[in-house]
Formats: C-alpha cells, sequence, structure tokens
C-alpha cells in the first residue's frame, strides 16, 4: 500500500490503542454497527456541541446574548464564560480553524475550537485555546494528551501558514505556541501549557517516529490485534476479532468528535 | 501531468475574475486546481480561498491536487458544495436567520432532515391526506408522491421561487385534465402543512435550508462582513451544475473577492432536474473581465464529435459534420431479448480485458437498471470473471434482504406495534440469521412455527418430530435462542439499541455465523444509524412513543424511501471493476474511460424525462415565463438533454463506444428510441 494518509489525533490514538482497529476503521473502512450513546452521554454530546457553536459564534463577533440560548445548561456555561473566561491575547480570531502539515508523505491534521494568531514583542506566537464542558483533567495529564501533543507540534512546524498574509516561514518557534484549556466545570482555573523547543524536539521525533510505525505497518500489511483486552471492551469491532470475551464499557461520547472524512450531508434526493 | 497549454496558463496567472469556457475533457478542472496552487505558493493563506464544486465527490480532486503539491502546510482550506455550505452557514449563523426566518421558537437550535427524514415527515402528513381521499386517481405509489412533494420544495427553494409562487406556477401552466389541476392543489397543502411543521419545530430539509440561506443570510450585513473578511479568492468548477440560488451566491460573493474563476462546461447542466440553470450560468460571463475558451479537447477524437453531431442531426435538425462517426463505434451487440444482449456483451468485454484494456477503463451507462437488468447483466459480468461496481447514488433499503430481515425481527420483537411479517418474509429473515439454513428448511420453520396473529414466533416443541429432525438439533436450538431473545427485549429498549444488540449478541455470534458477516454489518450499521438519526429527531417529527418511533421506521423502509447514504449491498464492490451507471450518475461523476457501453441503445429511457405529475422541474425554472406547458415544449426539452448527454458521453470517452441492444423491452414491446434511430447510420457502416 502506497496511500497518503490523513492523520488526525483520532486516529493516531487507534493506531496506538490497536493496530488492527487502525486498519479497519481507517483504511479498510469496514463498518460494522457501533452501540448507540445512552441518553446521557448523547445529551452531554449535543450540549457540548452547541457549547462549542456558542463560542465560536462569540469569537466571530456575532454578539448572541445568553438569554437566547434555549438550553439551561448551556446559558448557564456561556454566562461563566463571560464572567470568568480565559484572557484572550490580542490578535487575529480563527474560530474551528484546521491546520493540516505534511509528515513525509502523510498529512496531520488538527481543528483547533480557537487559535489565535499575532505578533508580541515583535514576534509572531499562535494560541490554541480549548473548551470542554466534560470532567476537568489535571494539567500533568493534559501534557501526556495526544490532543496536546499534536496540537503544538502542528502550529510549530505549520503554524508559518497561518499568518495573514501567508508568512515567509513554515514554521513557528515553538516558545511562541501554547495551548489553552478552559473547563465550564473550573471556569476560574484554565490549564495553559507553553511549549518549549526541548519539548518540541522530542515530541516532534515522537510522532515522527508514530508515523514511521504507520508506514512500516503499511509496508509489511501487519495489523495485529491488540494485547490488551481492555481496549477491546470499547470496540466496535470486538465480534468481528472474536474478543467478545473482554466484555463491554458503558459508552461515552468524547468530547471532541472528530470528523475528518468528506461527508455527504444527505439532505439531496437522487439524480435521476 | 501533461504540460499545460497556453489558455491553461493564463487562467492560472489571472488576476482578476475569469470566465473558462469549454466543453468536458478541455482541461478547465485542471487548469482550476493549478490556479488553487499557485494562489498557495505565493503566500495566499488557504483559509482565503473557497472552492465551490458541483457534487461532494469532485472535492477529493482539488484536495489530491493540494497534497500532492509538496506545497507544505496549510490551514482551513474550503473546498465545499453550495448546499453544504448552505447548511453549514445556516446553522453557524442561525441566531440571524431563525427568527427573520419565521422560525417560531428561534433559540432552539436547528436540526437538519436528511432526505430519508424528510421523506418521513412527508410521509406521515400525506398519510392522513390519503385516507381523506387527496390524490385520488392519481396513479403514483405513497413513495412517488413523497418525493415529488420534496422535489417541489426543492425546487422551489433552489429556483429563489417562494412555495407559494412555485404552487402558483405549477397550477397556472397545466393545460391537460381537470383533475391534475385538483391534485397540484392537494400537492400545495402538503408542502405547505410540511413547511409549518418545519418552521414549528426548528427542522430544515434541503429546501429550507437553501432558501435560509439564499434569502435572509446571503444579503446579511454580518454575513457579508464574515465573508468578505475571509475569502479573498473564489474558485467555482461546473458553474452550469448551479442552480438560480447558488449563481446568485456567486455573483454577490464576486462583490467582495479579489478574484473569482468560473469554469463553463458547455454542453453540461445534467443536474436540471435539481433546479441547475446552464443559461443563468453562462450569464456570469457578464461579470467576468477575462474570458477564456478552452477548445483543445484532451480526450475526445474528431470521431466522437462526429458521433455526437449525428445525434444532434438527428434530435435538432443541425447540419453538423459527421464525417467518421461510425469509427466512434466499436461494435453493435444487438440481440432479441435483454439476456440475448448481456451474454453477448460480456465476453466482447472480456476480450478488451484480455487485449489489455484494464477493467476500470470500461463503463456500462444504462438509462434505468431495473432488478432483472440488473441480475442479467451481473450474472453475465460474473460468468465472464469480470469484475464490476455499481455506481449507485443512492438506494432504497427495502431492496436489500438482511434490512428486510432484521426488520422482521425488529416487529416480531414487539407485537403490539401491530406489524405482521409475512411467512415469507420470516422464512428469508430466518435463512439470512442462520447459517446454513436453506430457503426450504426455513419456510418449513415459518409454516409451522410463525403466527402472523400475535405476531409470534411458536416454541420448537411445536414441531413435529420428523420434521426437527430433518432441520437438525443445532438449528433448531438456534431457532428457539432467537425465539426467546426475541421474546425478552424491553419495550423501552429504543430501535436502534436494538437493532444493535440483534446483531452483536446475536446475529453476529459465530454460532449463527461462523464467519464475520461483512455484508450484514454494514446493513446493520445503515439501520443503526437510521434509526438513531430517526429516534434524535422523532419528536420534532411529531413521533412520541417507541411504538410509534418503530412504526413509522419499519413502514418508511417498506414504503421503499430512499436513502442518500445507502450501505454497500451484497458482495463489496470492486472499485477497479467495470463500472455500471445510470446516465447521470456517470456524467456527474465525470470520469473519462477508454470504452462506454451504451445499453439498451434503443430503449426510450435515453430519451425519457421522470414521469413527475406533482412536481414539473422545468416549469419551476426560475429562467422559463409562466406560459402554459406544452407537448412541443416538453418535446423539445427531450431532444436538447439527450443532445447534451451523447455530448457529454463522448468527451468523456478516450476510445470507442460499444452499442448493446435488446429488440424487445422487459414486457416485450420492441424498442426502437430515439437515439438508437439517431445512429442508424454509424449502426450501419
Ligand atoms: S476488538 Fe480489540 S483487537 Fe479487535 S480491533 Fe477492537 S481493540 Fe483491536
Amino acid at each position: 500500500m502506497s496511500q497518503s494518509l490523513l492523520l488526525s489525533q483520532g486516529k493516531l490514538e487507534a493506531f496506538l490503542a490497536c493496530r488492527r482497529r487502525f486498519y479497519l476503521r481507517s483504511l479498510r473502512r469496514l463498518p460494522w454497527p457501533a452501540a448507540p450513546l445512552g441518553d446521557e452521554s448523547e445529551e452531554a454530546l449535543a450540549r457540548g456541541q452547541q457549547f462549542h457553536r456558542v463560542m465560536e459564534r462569540h469569537f466571530l463577533g456575532l454578539g448572541i446574548a445568553p438569554e437566547e440560548i434555549d438550553d439551561g445548561r448551556v446559558q448557564h456555561w456561556q454566562r461563566q464564560f463571560q464572567a470568568s473566561g480565559p484572557a484572550i491575547p490580542d490578535g487575529q480570531l480563527l474560530p474551528e480553524h484546521r491546520l493540516t502539515v505534511p509528515v513525509g508523505r502523510h498529512l496531520l491534521l488538527g481543528r483547533f475550537d480557537l487559535l489565535v494568531v499575532g505578533e508580541a514583542d515583535g514576534r509572531a506566537f499562535a494560541h490554541i485555546f480549548d473548551w470542554k464542558t466534560g470532567k476537568a483533567r489535571r494539567e500533568a495529564d493534559l501534557r501526556q494528551n495526544w490532543q496536546t501533543r499534536l496540537y503544538l507540534a502542528l502550529l510549530a512546524e505549520g503554524g508559518g501558514a497561518l499568518r495573514a498574509q501567508g508568512g515567509n516561514g513554515r514554521s513557528l518557534s515553538p516558545d511562541r505556541v501554547s495551548i489553552t484549556y478552559w473547563y465550564a466545570a473550573e471556569p476560574d482555573t484554565p490549564r495553559t501549557i507553553r511549549y518549549t523547543s526541548a519539548w518540541h524536539a522530542q515530541n516532534w521525533a515522537d510522532i515522527q517516529a508514530i508515523v514511521a510505525q504507520i508506514d512500516a505497518a503499511l509496508s509489511q500489511d501487519n495489523w495485529p490485534l491488540t494485547d490488551d483486552w481492555d481496549e477491546c471492551r470499547r470496540c466496535a469491532y470486538q465480534v468481528y476479532c472474536g474478543r467478545q470475551t473482554a466484555g463491554h464499557d458503558p459508552l461515552t461520547a468524547t468530547e471532541e468528535e472528530e470528523s475528518d472524512e468528506l461527508t455527504d450531508l444527505s439532505l439531496e434526493p437522487q439524480t435521476p | 501531468m501533461a504540460a499545460l497549454t497556453a489558455v491553461q496558463n493564463e487562467t492560472i496567472a489571472a488576476n482578476t475574475h475569469s470566465f473558462l469556457l469549454g466543453a468536458a475533457g478541455t482541461g478547465k478542472t485542471t487548469a482550476l486546481q493549478q490556479r488553487l496552487l499557485r494562489l498557495l505558493a505565493d503566500g495566499e493563506p488557504a483559509y482565503t480561498l473557497l472552492v465551490l464544486v458541483a457534487e461532494p465527490e469532485h472535492q477529493q480532486e482539488f484536495l489530491d491536487a493540494v497534497h500532492q503539491s509538496g506545497l507544505g502546510p496549510y490551514a482551513d482550506l474550503k473546498i465545499t458544495t453550495y448546499t453544504q455550505l448552505a447548511q453549514e452557514m445556516v446553522a453557524l449563523f442561525w441566531p440571524l436567520v431563525a427568527r427573520p426566518g419565521g422560525f417560531i421558537h428561534p433559540h432552539r437550535p436547528p436540526t437538519f432532515l436528511s432526505y430519508d427524514l424528510a421523506q418521513l415527515l412527508m410521509w406521515g402528513i400525506i398519510s392522513a391526506m390519503l385516507r381523506e381521499g387527496a390524490f385520488s386517481d392519481l396513479r403514483l405509489r405513497p413513495q412517488q408522491i413523497v418525493s415529488q412533494l420534496l422535489d417541489t420544495l426543492n425546487r422551489a427553494a433552489l429556483n429563489g421561487l417562494s412555495l407559494e409562487a412555485a404552487i402558483e406556477r405549477q397550477i397556472d401552466t397545466w393545460v391537460g385534465e381537470a383533475e391534475r389541476v385538483r391534485h397540484l392543489q392537494d400537492a400545495a397543502t402538503a408542502v405547505t402543512q410540511f413547511r409549518r411543521h418545519c418552521l414549528a419545530h426548528s427542522l430544515l430539509d434541503l429546501s429550507l435550508a437553501v432558501q435560509m440561506f439564499d434569502t435572509q443570510l446571503v444579503k446579511h450585513p454580518e454575513f457579508h462582513r464574515y465573508f468578505r473578511e475571509r475569502f479573498r479568492h473564489l474558485i467555482v468548477d461546473n458553474i452550469e451544475e448551479q442552480t438560480p440560488a447558488g449563481q446568485n451566491f456567486v455573483t454577490q460573493l464576486m462583490d467582495s473577492t479579489q478574484t473569482t474563476a468560473v469554469a463553463y462546461d458547455d454542453g453540461g447542466g445534467y443536474k436540471r432536474f435539481m433546479a441547475a440553470d446552464p443559461s443563468g450560468a453562462k450569464r456570469l460571463r457578464l461579470n467576468c473581465k477575462l474570458a477564456f475558451d478552452f477548445t483543445q479537447n484532451f480526450v475526445a477524437a474528431p470521431e466522437m464529435t462526429a458521433l455526437a453531431n449525428l445525434v444532434d442531426n438527428f434530435l435538432l435538425h443541425t447540419n453538423l459534420p459527421t464525417l467518421g462517426a461510425e469509427k466512434a463505434v466499436e461494435r453493435v451487440v444487438n440481440g432479441r431479448y435483454r439476456r440475448d444482449m448481456t451474454s453477448q456483451l460480456a465476453p466482447l468485454l472480456a476480450n478488451l480485458v484480455d487485449q489489455g484494456t484494464p477493467t476500470n477503463q470500461i463503463a456500462i451507462i444504462v438509462p434505468y437498471l431495473d432488478g432483472a437488468l440488473h441480475y442479467l447483466l451481473t450474472q453475465a459480468l460474473q460468468e465472464a470473471g469480470l469484475p464490476y461496481f455499481l455506481l449507485r447514488r443512492r438506494s432504497s433499503p427495502r431492496e436489500e434482504p438482511r434490512i428486510r430481515a432484521w426488520l422482521t425481527w425488529l416487529a416480531l420483537a414487539y407485537p403490539t406495534w401491530g406489524l405482521a411479517p409475512s411467512e415469507y418474509d420470516v422464512a428469508e429473515a430466518l435463512t439470512l440469521s442462520i447459517s446454513g439454513l436453506d430457503p426450504a428448511r426455513a419456510a418449513l420453520i415459518a409454516e409451522r412455527l410463525y403466527q402472523t396473529k400475535g405476531p409470534r414466533l411458536l416454541p420448537i416443541t411445536e414441531l413435529p418430530d420428523w420434521l426437527a429432525e430433518r432441520i437438525g438439533a443445532h438449528t433448531i436450538n438456534l431457532v428457539e435462542e432467537l425465539r426467546l431473545w426475541l421474546e425478552a427485549q424491553s419495550p423501552t429498549l429504543p430501535i436502534d439499541a436494538f437493532l444493535y444488540n440483534l446483531f452483536n449478541d446475536l446475529l453476529a455470534q459465530p454460532r449463527f455465523r461462523p464467519e464475520p458477516d461483512i455484508s450484514g454489518a454494514a446493513v446493520c450499521d445503515w439501520l443503526v444509524q437510521s434509526a438513531t438519526r430517526l429516534r434524535q429527531s422523532a419528536q420534532a417529527i411529531g413521533l412520541t412513543t417507541p411504538a410509534e418511533i418503530g412504526v413509522t421506521f419499519i413502514d418508511g423502509v417498506n414504503q421503499g424511501l430512499v436513502t442518500a447514504n445507502p450501505p454497500e449491498l451484497g458482495d463489496p464492490p470492486d472499485p477497479n471493476g467495470i463500472m455500471i451507471s445510470t446516465i447521470y450518475g456517470y456524467l456527474l461523476a465525470g470520469q473519462r474511460v477508454t470504452y462506454q457501453v451504451w445499453l439498451e441503445t434503443a430503449a426510450t429511457g435515453w430519451w425519457d424525462i421522470p414521469k413527475q405529475p406533482l412536481s414539473n422541474a422545468f416549469v419551476l425554472a426560475q429562467s422559463r415565463q409562466p406560459i402554459l406547458w406544452s407537448t412541443e415544449e416538453e418535446f423539445a426539452i427531450r431532444n436538447q438533454l439527450l443532445s447534451n448527454i451523447i455530448r457529454g458521453l463522448t468527451n468523456r470517452c478516450t476510445g470507442r463506444i460499444i452499442l448493446a441492444n435488446s429488440d424487445l423491452d422487459r414486457r416485450g414491446l420492441r424498442q426502437e428510441g430515439p437515439l438508437w434511430r439517431a445512429l442508424q447510420p454509424a449502426r450501419k457502416a
């Protein structure tokens, strides 16, 4: 196989969790029914998405008053954000922004809830903001998280593509890149993580190593089943893999359901 | 890549609004893709570029061009279709449009109705009307009524007409039997009711999404600001497939972009049934400072043009040169019956493949593919060892036996819903659920154990010993396990969870199916997702109890509602196989091939337009004067469409055409349609 893949956070995580799952889902695109979410998870997901939409509108300058929001919880989150949201630096505000960066023959993709790019002290910077409506996590955990690592690396490697006039370089200095997680559950304590050159050197090498492993798996067409049967507890391919005895975990929605495939929005009828 | 022509280079370099005009195969799309790369290479951030394509499938070509260019990182490049953009923007700017757009609860977030859900909502509306005698004497199946009513809504919005104006046009221009006016009035009642329901429940089908975008958002100052600040360069491919609403958007956007490049495929406009307005699109040329004529065809040989001319001369009474047209025809395959046609065709294609033609360089194009022709054709290809795939745009889920089977079990699990599958359905479901159970034994089980009253399956103890022995203990035990499992289901379980459990906990287990059931999984995945969508929108559609949701779901599928995202039915397709496609499916996919088979060349299907008494695509075209609809006009349109089809096909054929025909159609009537007659000189030679 020699195809070029579009690799998002979700796909990298899938590859690391179970190569077979990565192969079945992303390469073979084998449809297998996934368990529907329970009512609670579904509601939480819908609220999370609604809040992200509210924030997107806010940073586009649409100025929507909280009382215009139908859902009480989302309304509450927005009020909290207005009262104690994180400080947003001066710069160009780019809500729901995607960045695609080549790595080898593949592409890495990130989608930021809000990206602020600009100049401070005569040097370009980029700051990602990520809104979280689920359970708050510790900063130490967030530093290890693939979302943090991939997003920071993407900006360091490809942030030059963001600057309004096209910039003249492809990268931003890592120490000018940071990410802030804002949790609706803990609005006064946003977690800000600053990137560094040393961290980037290691982090980017790690990402490249994973991509090299993907390349090796592609060339050998080798997609073993995971040894960690816990992974199978949440996996749609359990029956396909013959791992029924792993049992099931209750399904919860991840907060950022990423879709990096082109979708047919399917509102249209058929052409004769 | 081949060297670029002078006109392509000029297009790529243009620094103002430009219009690219030429037939298919003249390199316009390549020029647009190179223009996109040029802008990026010049340092234009991808975020400021908007590429509008006619079909979602065309997005990938532009993305691939960027990915293969080695240009490095890029951010937020938008490549989309008009309807996707309309939906996305209406969702984003909802607070600006909801109240002025007439939504009763403007603070409630919008729910977009996929085409299958829109059909279910319309189905609910017309069911009540049918009971009261509406649409009486109209010889249409309910599913056809539903789809034509949605067509009217969509065509009105895409043509920039109000619903009232669209209804009025259809009634005012009708000259035939008075009965039709009554049907059109019933149609008006149904679509008005549908629209009211959507406005009351914040539901948006395609028509309302487009109407909101076209009449509220595009002219809204906040939206203008957003677009002006963001997009500096616009690239539009296949503007001839855009509707008046789409063109309106492009025209408005051109006021604020620095450059725009618009490509017009002369002879295209294949989406006329979805309100494409090629003549309006051509007028955009006037808004462009530069116009580039693409005349060098990279695909079609002169004999192909001659063949298309031959058809034009016959249909449109032109006098175009036809010298060498016969050279475009590789062979004429002619049999008395359809079976003769397909059995002669397959070896011919196998021969081409043996001589080195890749299978993906052959396309079989057919005006319509009914079940019997599909069977005959695919059987013949299989026998000849030729891989194939169906370019399926949309499909009706009830045609898939496993969908019927899984829904049969759903109906049996909930007997109080009052849906009793037939004994045949149960036998079929048993065959598909238990590996190794043949239809004959399944029929015997169904006959003995299934009671339509209830409906229910009886315990296996009701089987006489001789029959139990004949069926085998293993199978019998599985039937019993299935029965007990169905009985144990909670009445409050949502249908999507039921379908998921049915497959994963039971039917996909090795005792039911020793090998992973990949096709079954695809079908179940589709069912679970469709059921989830319905459940999530149920309240807004007016369904409140699990029984109402379940009955609507099963009923909808059984009524033949079509889906926009069909599962892969049957064996997984071979994307490198021979493509089998309907005419417009092929033309819109835009793929070029070496050999095209024009199947059933003598069928009038090549010249037919869909019979839609409740929704006339041509009367609803914005540019048409509201004059009476006449047979002459209809004939002229049919001729023009067939002429465009043939021009489009020949422009996408790099080798030759195979004409394949049967003397008699499926009803045994002799076929001699206009295309067959038009091609007579080329057939004879
Ligand atoms: S079931 Fe387990 S082994 Fe199979 S794909 Fe899923 S995680 Fe991997």
